[in-house]
This record gives structure tokens, sequence and C-alpha cells, in this order.
């Protein structure tokens, strides 16, 4: 809660450094923009906007004078548009985004369109930012993970992280689901206070983690998922239908049985009725139903001795037909393999 | 006829065409190992299936195969691993595990483990030892000691009790902590977890002393007993502290060992410590792979119920030969390290490196195996001047149990470490002797005007009658005594002795010359003692009724009433040998009441089986052994369990201090014991 209490005082006395740069700002712009005759009415909408905003700033409606100058640079961009909303930003104690905001309006400012005072506070509030931000190293399990810091999305940072893993930077990108982040470790680039982390994935336990940093907080946080188990539910139209999993009994149909992900041999059995077998994939989290039809053994055609009878008459004819027919010198044979009472012979390669 | 016989003529012409071919000419054979696999173990009670996997030289899987062999005849099993090659010599390894039907695993890669060595944590004798060996912890630090259940000479802790109004004073020995302050603040010093815990908050509540030094109680800064509310048994201090060394002393108001966790916090604690989650990151190999495609199998053999066991082959081009394999008994347990070609050949939980296995010259079957053949299924057999005389009002009548060889625990008994039924691991038990019945309440009178005095307060002396009574369970306890040290009712006195502590319980059985039983004793007697296949209860594998053993018979307001209380209105534990209970819940070698009536303490620290205290244990006789152990292990059924928890297998935890009207005793002795 102190620190909370520190950060507001923090954000009520940015207003007063902001309010000479707006004033020079207002000249700025208005000396950079191109003559009337030319001027659209984007452009002057886009004037209003701005001393608007100005007038929102005057009265510390930081909020405001934020809508009106992003309304204002939809319009017209502007390298002191963008410098007063990186301001707005600080003042309102977002400093990722003010961070973003500040190096945009140096980046524009190509033509030399900032007076160089402007330029220097600009380069002096990016320095000052970079001391206040938090780094969090993230350790997050497993891959394909999603995460969102207060609701957010991270997004890649600009800047590459001095280690090896990857930058992210937390409150830039509007509220939304989460992107999936690297595996192993990245490094997230948020504002001090606290934030609310969402880590999800299919098939794993949302994890929701309350964290409050101190400014210029480096910290280290490892997240790991627990994987939800996969519910198997075996069903029979068959009263006291034994069901096995994997060749393990598991009980009486209906039955459910919680296993890891993966692919399952369900076998539902009887005795007089046909065995009912099934390859069942579950993914983590998910509930598979399976509804095993019992059917009635019955007298097979194939229990009959005049099947038999008939059917070794007739392949015997045919094969011995067949090989008259075909037959030519015997080739070179090996002795057999022995095979043993398992009758199995394995090739060593 | 005419027709018949002309038929006949064309068939032999055709047979004699089709037998007129010309001999083949021969090859050399294929360079050939006939591998013969056969084991000592029994067939199909410790082992019923055997798996093979097979890799090449560089130890890249090539195939898996997995046999039934549920008839002892089945082995030895045999198979053929050929070279084709004309002139070079193959060597293959082949991975041969026997174990039982359905005790796999999920396969996540090699998990390979040698047996662990298991070290009791250590507890200090005295609180200048406490002092000495606290173990330093900073700010945002946590540390966890033992204390010892016998109270330092002098030196307890009290408190006032959460809700005031007196003082509760430890009992227990001291486990202390040495905190280290860098920076002025305040801090935060809690036990964060005690064991036993809240359910035994009666025998197992922590008292907390913040000191500067750690020796003198005057130096004492702040003290707390239960931090949230009188039935919490956590304590817990908020300190203004200056830099400097301080000392937390934890103490347990009852008599009895505990393993306890302190916290010590920073100030505006940032934590970045794991929050959430877990699971483990495991290598995943070796995988096996058919054209390009894994299809490793998903499970392997439980190793804590296998015989793993690696060879190397060199199979010599066009010459046959044979290698034999026993799968020893005294393996089972002792995983093979394939990275490192180890494995067990003959002596328990020693591996050793893999030679090119001896081959026989020829294909050679052999026709006799050694299913069963295990020394350590052979028992010494009980003598009939083994069991002393007994005096029957006492119902101590002792039963003599011929040892064994059986696997201990259940998998189908799924519960919460450490009450967890697997892993399941062999256990050989010595012949031994053990109470027929369990411990009464008339041999307790008795053992008392021996001389016998707990080391306690003994067990919970009820005034009255074994009554129901909702509110208040120690009315079902059964041990009574007049003032004057006469029996108040004297018909409970065939009832078994219930509400007593471990603590009295081992003592008693010292008095009579014997111990208390090992969870694996007392399960071997339940389950395995003089039967061909082990049994789920200890009477067979028929579910229990009412009329059959004593269980369900509670009426609680938590838990409603039972179907026994229901259909007998009875309440409570019968006498020891009331019938028809005592016929039906009795194990084949004549033990009354291993199922149900009460559960009996065993003398094993109560740890999961899959724990290192476990896992350290050989075959023969293992046990759970610790001198000072927060919780002992309660095995079997009582009044109080349902029909499941009658169970040979079952077991749950108990404080040692603690007492209750479903937990009693009974005694096992060495052979020879008067």
């Amino acid at each position: 809660m102190l620190s909370v209490r520190r950060f507001r005082a923090f954000s009520v006395a940015l207003g007063g450094w902001l309010l000479p740069h707006l004033a020079s700002a207002q000249d700025a712009s208005v000396t950079a923009e191109p003559p009337a005759a030319v001027e659209s009415e984007h452009v002057e909408q886009a004037r209003r906007l701005y001393l608007e905003g100005l007038e929102h700033v005057r009265q510390a409606h930081w909020g405001d004078a934020l809508a009106a100058f992003e309304r204002s640079r939809a319009l017209r961009p502007h390298a002191m548009t963008s410098y007063n909303i990186g301001a707005c930003e600080r003042a309102l104690g977002h400093y990722t985004r003010a961070h973003e905001q500040l190096r945009r309006a140096l980046d524009e400012n190509k033509a030399a369109e900032l007076p160089p005072s402007v330029t220097s506070d600009a380069q002096a509030f990016l320095d000052e930012i970079e001391r206040l931000l938090v780094h969090v190293t993230l350790v997050v399990e497993p891959a394909g993970t999603t995460v969102t810091f207060d609701g957010r999305p991270l997004q890649p940072a600009v800047v590459a992280a001095p280690s090896a893993h990857s930058r992210f930077v937390a409150g830039l990108l509007p509220p939304g689901r989460g992107g999936v982040v690297p595996n192993g470790e990245l490094e997230v680039v948020a504002d001090p206070g606290a934030h609310v982390i969402t880590l999800s994935r299919q098939g794993y336990g949302d994890v929701v983690v309350n964290k409050t940093y101190r400014p210029g907080q480096s910290a280290r946080l490892r997240l790991a998922l627990a994987e939800l188990p996969a519910t198997i539910r075996v069903s029979s139209n068959e009263r006291l239908a034994v069901v096995s999993v994997n060749g393990r009994d598991v009980g009486l149909a209906p039955v459910d049985v919680l296993r890891p992900a993966g692919i399952y041999h369900i076998e539902v059995t009887k005795p007089g009725f046909v065995h009912y077998g099934a390859d069942v994939r579950v993914m983590a989290g998910e509930e598979s139903a399976l509804r095993s039809t019992l059917v009635r053994e019955k007298p097979s055609i194939l229990d009959k001795w005049w099947f038999w009878t008939a059917a070794v008459a007739v392949t015997g004819g045919v094969a011995t037909v067949t090989f008259l027919a075909t037959r030519s010198e015997p080739a070179a044979q090996r002795p057999p393999l022995d095979g043993g009472t398992l009758g199995w012979v394995a090739r060593i390669p | 006829m005419g027709r018949e016989n002309s038929l006949s003529g064309a068939l032999l012409a055709l047979l004699g065409l089709t037998g007129c071919g010309q001999e083949p000419s021969a090859l050399p054979p294929y360079g050939e190992v006939l591998v013969e696999v056969d084991t000592n173990l029994r067939v199909p009670q410790t082992l019923s299936r055997v798996r093979f996997d097979l890799f090449d030289s560089q130890r890249r899987w090539l195939v898996s195969r997995d046999e039934a062999t549920p008839a002892a005849d089945d082995f030895p099993l045999s198979f053929s691993l050929y070279n084709d090659s004309p002139d070079q010599r193959r060597t293959a390894w082949l991975r041969v595990r026997g174990y039982l039907e359905g005790r796999l695993r999920d396969y996540r890669g090699e998990q390979f483990a040698e047996r662990p060595e298991f070290e009791a944590p250590a507890v200090s004798q005295s609180l200048k030892e406490a002092c000495r060996d606290a173990p330093p912890l900073n700010a945002g630090q946590s540390g966890a000691l033992r204390l010892r259940g016998e109270a330092f000479g002098g030196s307890q802790l009290s408190c006032e009790a959460a809700g005031g109004g007196y003082t509760k004073r430890t009992r227990s020995g001291l486990a202390v902590f040495r905190l280290s302050v860098e920076v002025p603040a305040r801090y935060r010093v809690a036990v964060t977890s005690a064991q036993p815990g809240v359910e035994w908050a009666s025998v197992a509540d922590t008292v907390l002393s913040l000191r500067s030094n750690c020796e003198a109680a005057e130096s004492e800064l702040a003290c707390n007993d239960d931090e949230q509310h009188e039935l919490d048994n956590l304590a817990g201090v908020n300190q203004e502290l200056e830099p400097g060394e301080y000392f937390a002393l934890v103490g347990n108001v009852a008599p009895g060992p505990m393993d306890v966790t302190l916290q010590f916090e920073q100030p505006e604690s940032q934590s970045t410590e794991p929050v959430a989650g877990g699971g483990e990151l495991l290598d995943n190999g070796p995988r096996l792979l058919e054209h390009g495609v894994d299809v490793t199998p998903q499970s392997e053999p439980e190793p804590h119920l296998t015989v793993d066991r690696l060879l190397r082959l060199d199979v010599e081009p066009q010459r046959r030969t044979t290698a034999r394999v026993l799968l020893d008994g005294e393996c089972m347990g002792s995983m093979a390290d394939l990275a490192g070609g180890r494995s067990c050949v003959d002596t328990e939980a020693e591996l050793l490196p893999v030679e090119p296995q001896p081959l026989l010259p020829g294909r050679l079957h052999s026709s006799s195996s050694a299913v069963g053949t295990w020394s350590k299924y052979q028992s010494q057999a009980c003598a009939s001047d083994d069991v002393p005389q007994a005096h029957p009002e006492l119902h101590d009548d002792r039963v003599c149990v011929s040892g064994g060889t059986f696997v201990l625990g259940d998998p189908t008994l799924i519960a919460r470490d450490p009450d967890d039924g697997s892993p399941e691991r062999l256990a050989t038990i010595p012949t031994f002797l053990m109470d027929r019945y369990e411990y009464s309440v008339a041999r307790y009178r008795a053992a008392r005007a021996r001389g016998f005095v707990p080391p306690d307060a003994g067990p919970l002396n009820n005034f009255e009658p074994v009554t129901l009574d909702t509110d208040d369970l120690t009315r079902a306890c059964t041990w009574n005594e007049g003032l004057d040290g006469s029996s108040l009712f004297p018909s409970q006195d065939a009832l078994p002795l219930s509400c007593v502590s471990w603590l009295t319980a081992r003592a008693l059985c010292d008095f009579e010359g014997g111990r208390l039983p090992s969870v694996a004793e007392r399960e071997y007697v339940a389950s395995a003692a003089e039967r061909e296949l082990e049994s789920t209860y200890p009477w067979g594998e028929q579910a229990p009724t009412c009329d059959q053993v004593v269980f369900g018979r509670w009426l609680e307001p938590s838990r409603g009433s039972s179907s026994c209380y229901d259909a007998l209105h009875a309440f409570g534990p019968s006498a020891v040998d009331a019938e028809p209970w005592a016929s039906f819940d009795r194990s084949p070698c004549g033990v009354v009441g291993l199922g149900g009536n009460v559960a009996e303490w065993t003398r094993d620290s109560h740890r999961a089986y899959s724990d290192a205290c476990w896992q350290s244990q050989p075959h023969l006789a293992p046990e759970c052994a610790e001198d000072e152990a927060p919780l002992r292990t309660i095995a079997g059924g009582s009044w109080r369990s349902p029909a499941a928890g009658t169970r040979a297998a079952l077991r749950i935890g108990g404080a040692v201090a603690g007492v209750d009207p479903w937990v009693g005793l009974r005694c096992v002795y060495s052979v020879g014991t008067p």
C-alpha cells in the first residue's frame, strides 16, 4: 500500500513539469505545419483537438488530454503530439506506454520539428522512466502458454534484452487474449505497482497471480501450469459389462476414468457378447464419452463344420492347380531360425 | 465305385506331381542367439509379464514386445535374435523386465534412480544443542526442523493461549532457528506448517518464542500460541527488529515429536519464489521410432516391482548360440541403468556393469524351469512349542505366522500421500508370533497389576459404559478404572483396549516381551500368509457385511448414520472374540479382527511408500523406522470405518500422543519369546 501511495503522489507532481513543454509544443506545432492554403479539413480538426488537449492538461485532466492528443494524432501525426501523449501517459503512471510514445516522438523528429529543449527533455524522461520500469524474468512452463499482464497481451520489445531471452513489454497492447510466449525464459518490462498476471493453456488449469513491484525492481517469477487430467466416460448398452483401459479393469460400465492425456485402448466385455474395443485419444482437461454397444454373439457360419470342409476342398484344389502352373526351380534356402517358445525372431541391424 | 476310383486316382496323380520337386541347395545359417529367459519368482503371484526392449550397439531402440506369462509353465521363454551379415559380428543390447500384471507407470523417458539412502532428520537433545545447531535464516527464507517428543529439562516455552485466559506450555523438545536481521524493520516470524497438522490440534499445537539470547528466557521479545484462533495450531509473531541476531524457538504443547517449518519474512516482501503449478521437466528419451514414426510405448513396468535385467549380446555371423538369463527375485525393485550399462544380476540393489553375455554353442532348449525356487520363499516353519501358554480370560493367546515373501501395498488403494497404497514393493517376512486377538481391556488391567506404568497419561479412562454420544466420541473409549483401581464395568473386559496413544501402545508391547508389528508384518498376515494368492481383505475377497465384520457402526452429526448402525443398532467395538464376527474376520492363520473392530498401531513412521524411508529398505523385513517420528501408521479398519476401510492394506497416520476410540493395538513377538 505504501508504494502505491508513493506512485500516486509522484504522478500528481508530474503535472507541473508538463505544462512548460506543452506551451512550447503549441508553438512548435504551429510553426511546423504546412501553409494555410493547403491545409485540409483534417489538419484543422487535428489542431483543434490538440488545443483541446492543452486545455485539459492545464486543468490536470490527464485522461481527457490523452484522448484529445490521440485523436489529433490520428488525423495528423506529429512528433510534438507524440511527445505530449508520452508526457500524459507519464503523468498517469503508464510508464511503458510513456516510454514508447517518447521514443516515437524522437523517431518522428527526423525533420527536426521538436525544439532542442523538448528533445533533450524527452531523452531525460526516457532515462528517468527506464530507471522506474520493472524487469520481470518470467519462466513459463509448458510451451504454448499464453500470458497477459492486467488483461493485456505482451508486445515484443523493439529493444532486445541484454541476455539471450526474449523481451516483451506489458501495457502497450489493448486488452485482449494473451499471446503465446516463447518457451523458457522471457523478460517482461512493466510499470511498477500491482499487476495481475494470467497464464492459460488448453488442457491446463489457469494460473492467476497478483504481484506488486517496486520502481526499478528486477524480479524472477517461475510459473508452471498444472496439467488437467482427461476424463474418459465409458458406458454400455448392457449392464454388468466390464471396462478395461490399456488392459487394466477399471470397473463396470458406466464408469469415469481419470487419466493423463494420451491414447488409451478401451475394451468393454461381457460373457456372451462380442468384445468391444476402441482406441480413444483424450486431450488434457477434456472429457471424452464412449458408448459401447455390445452385440450378443451369434453362432457364425464359421462355426459350421461343412463350411470349413468345403473351404479346405476349394482352397486345396486352387492351390494345387496354381502350384503346378507356376512352379519353378526351387531357390537356395537357409536353415530356418528357431524363434523359441515365443516364435519371435528379431534382426540385429 | 468306378467314379470314386477315378477321383482317387486323379488326386494321387496330383499329389505325385506336387511332390516331384528338386532338393533345394543349402545356404549357411544366419548368425543366431536363442535367448532363453527364466525366473525363480512365483508365477503369476509375483511375476506375470515379461517385457523385452531391443537396442542396437549405439543403444538406439529397435523394438519393444510385452508378453503375458500367466502360468508357471510359460517359463522358460525363448526367442531368437539373428545377424544376417555373412561376415560381420553384430551387437545388441537387450533389456528384459519381469513384472506383475498391471503394475505400469507412464513412460517419460529413462528415470533411472539408484536405491536412495535415508537418514532421519536430526533431533536436538538439549536446548544448548538446539541453540548451537540452529540453522541460520535471512529475511525471506524458511527452514524446517524436527523437534523431539520429550521436553528438554527446564526449557519449556509458555505463552498466553489465543483468546486469553490461560497459559499454554510446551511439553516437547524445541526446534531453534537463528534469524539474521540487517535492516531495521517490522518482521514476521511464523510457523507455516506443522506435522502432525491441525487435525491433531489437541495433541499437536505450536508455541513460538522470539528471543535475542537463545538460552535466556528473559530475553524473550515476543511469544505466540495460535495466530489466527484457538483451533489453529500455527504460531506467529510480527515484531520490530533492529539489526542483529535473534532466535525463534518452537515447541509442541503435547509430548510428541513434530516437524515444523518456520518462515522469516522480509519487510514488504517481494517474493520471487515459484507461486503456482509444479511438474517436473524430464528427459523424454530414448524413443522408439518405426519408419520415422514415434511408436514409443506409453507405459513401462513400475520399477519398484520389476526385475530389470540388461544384456549385451554379440552375435557372430553364421553361428548358432544360446544365451540364458535368470530374472532373479533378488533383483526385484533394482532398476537397470540403461545409459550407464549396469543392471542387477543376483544381488539386491547391486548394479554390475554389463559384460558380453556368455553364449553356449548351439540352440539349447531347457526342459525345466526355476519358477518359485527363490530362497526367500522358503521360511522357517513354526514348531508346536513356539507358542506359549495363554490365559483365556485375558485373550492373550498367540498365533505362529510362518514367514514368506509377498507384495506390500495395494495399487487400488488410491489416496493422498502418505496413505496411498503405491508403489508396491516386495517384502520378505521372517517367522514370528502375533496376538490372536486385539489387546483387551482385561489384559491391560492385568499388565497394570504386574507393574506396567504408561509413559504418558495412559488410555483415556471412561467412567461411563461405552455409549453412543454424538457430541463426545470419548464415551466410546473402552478403558475403565475406579479410584481404587478396580474395574467399573467388568462386562467390558473383553472389549479391545482403545483411546491409547502410540507411546503407551509401544510401551505395552515392550512390557509383554514383544513389539508393535511393522506395517509389513501386519499386512503380510492380513493379505498373504498361508494363501496361494494375496487377498483384498483379511478373510478373502468378499466385501464385508454387518453380521460378518465389525465396521460401519457410527452415528455422527457430520457423517450421518452408517449401514451397520442402522442394521444392528450396534455402536462401538465388540468383544475381541465375539461371534459371529470372530469366525469371519479371521485370517487363514487364525488372527482375529485384522479387518474391523479397532484399527491398530504399528511401529512404522507414517510416510509414503515413495518416500526414501521406504525406498531405502531391503526386501527382508522392510520398515520405515525413525526414533522420533511425528506420525505413526495405524493399520486396518475399525467399527468407525466404511466397508472399504476394512481392506488388508489400508493404513493411515496418527499423532503419537493422540488417542482415539477406534484405535487399539496388538503385539508381535520373535519366535521363542516366553
